[in-house]
């Protein structure tokens, strides 16, 4: 109940995935990059469905799902921990987590149109002004 | 079958206005159902009759592997039941501390100490006098009675109807702490939404004495989705796609599918761009059913 170590997980009623889509794929965000690190015990399946307001059936499919991918792990009587996650799958990840925001990026262009040469001005123009806001060149800071 | 916390077969009764059942439901342990249907459509007399205080004229009842028996003592200890009004003072208790040497006394799960904590939490003093009870602190009491012998099955009707917003959240808390401990099963019937969508599983339409379905939740919620969509006419006949809602004269209108991942790519696919996905209420879900039941018809393939 008053534990602490709340997972930041946002769900939107608001979109056509489920709901355990959504927890899940933010749930792996988490973990792959590092904001929950190895080791880190997570909720018990009842209270992550109570914080979330979700269901038990929920929350174990995304647990055994990510168990099965390898980055969480159930000892039997103590609960579910982040599990050590490799350095290729991280670099996989951070590069993968970028394609598709940028996918997603490219889909609200076309909905208004835009043509493929407008969409590399304005990918072009974020990224100039990112970098000025950072006052650096593009360095290979991550 | 000893999986089903609940096991309900053919049961029917004759109400006054009403013919319950046959009602066919099949619950397993561990999960926390809520029982949801418009006012009269028999969702008290079903727990009624799940705690053996109204007898059904027939079909049978099952609860954790054994049949229903006015004699089976053991059985009656592991059921908790909170009634939508308790009828303390006509039994003769006079007091909470009164009502709680009974239960001390009957139950021998009772847990004096998890009681005192559960009394406190819930401001209730021993002393006050049931008849003097507002209908919040009726139900906060019969909830606390319910706990302290902890149950494996913990029957709910209408629990937080009358409770402060503060109660209220406490009752959620403390329902959800009880499925912490074991394999137990909540069945409640409630009319408040949130909280259904907050704590639970499963949720049983109850419909004119009958079930309209058993739905877990959550693809309950995921099933249902309302697009905003441009020149919605042209969405008619779409997999899911259950209504089309447009204003006259209007460009943008809303898209009501049964199948939200079908509809969504279907519309894609026919060059229809979504300008917002909304979710449905399950209130709104539940009046979608009950027509698809009027009908008589499913109207709408779901593609599971």
């Amino acid at each position: 109940m008053d534990k602490g170590g709340q997972i930041p997980i946002q769900l939107s009623p608001d979109s056509a995935e489920p709901m355990y889509h959504q927890i899940e794929v933010q749930l792996r965000a988490l973990i792959l990059s590092g904001r929950l690190p190895e080791g880190t015990l997570l909720p018990s399946i009842r209270e992550f469905a109570a914080e979330l307001a979700c269901s038990v059936i929920t929350i174990r499919r995304v647990y055994q799902d990510l168990e099965n991918e390898g980055i969480l792990r159930t000892k039997q009587g103590t609960g579910t921990f982040v599990a050590q996650v490799g350095t290729g799958e991280r670099e996989r990840y951070r590069k993968q987590a970028v394609a598709e925001a940028l996918r997603e990026a490219v889909q609200t262009g076309l909905q208004v149109q835009c043509t493929q040469d407008e969409l590399r001005a304005l990918f072009e123009e974020a990224l100039a002004q990112a970098f000025a806001a950072r006052g650096i060149n593009g360095g290979s800071e991550s | 079958m000893s999986e089903n916390a609940i096991a309900i077969k053919g049961l029917c009764r004759k109400l006054d206005r009403l013919q319950l059942g046959p009602v066919d439901l099949e619950l397993e342990a561990g999960y926390v159902v809520a029982l949801v249907g418009p006012n009269g459509s028999g969702k008290s007399s079903l727990l009624r009759m799940l705690i053996n205080t109204m007898a059904p004229d027939s079909g049978t009842i099952h609860l954790l592997g054994r049949e229903l028996d006015a004699e089976d003592i053991a059985l009656k200890q592991r059921i908790g039941y909170v009634p939508e009004t308790a009828e303390w003072a006509q039994l003769g208790y006079a007091t909470i501390e009164d009502l709680r040497e009974l239960y001390a006394y009957w139950y021998s799960g009772w847990n004096a100490e998890g009681y005192e904590a559960l009394l406190a939490r819930y401001e209730l003093e021993p002393k006050l006098r049931l008849d003097h009870l507002s209908k919040g602190m009726q139900r906060k009491l019969a909830f606390v009675q319910a706990l302290a012998y902890d149950p494996d099955i913990l029957l709910m009707d209408e629990p937080t109807a009358g409770l402060d917003p503060f109660a209220w959240r406490m009752m959620l808390e403390d329902v959800t702490a009880f499925m912490e401990r074991g394999r137990k099963t909540v069945l409640f019937a409630t009319h408040i939404l949130d909280e259904v969508r907050r704590i639970a599983d499963y949720v049983v339409f109850f419909y004119e004495g009958k079930v309209l379905g058993c739905y877990e939740k959550d693809a309950l919620l995921d099933g249902w989705k309302v697009f905003w969509i441009n020149a919605p006419q042209r969405a008619a006949g779409l997999p899911g796609v259950l209504e089309i809602e447009v204003k006259e004269g209007a460009a943008v209108g809303k898209v009501v599918s049964a199948a939200p991942r079908a509809t969504e790519l279907a519309l894609q696919q026919a060059g229809l761009t979504v300008t917002r996905t909304l979710g449905l209420e399950l209130d709104e879900i539940l009046s979608y059913l009950i027509r698809e039941h009027k009908v008589g018809t499913t109207a709408v393939k779901r593609p599971r």
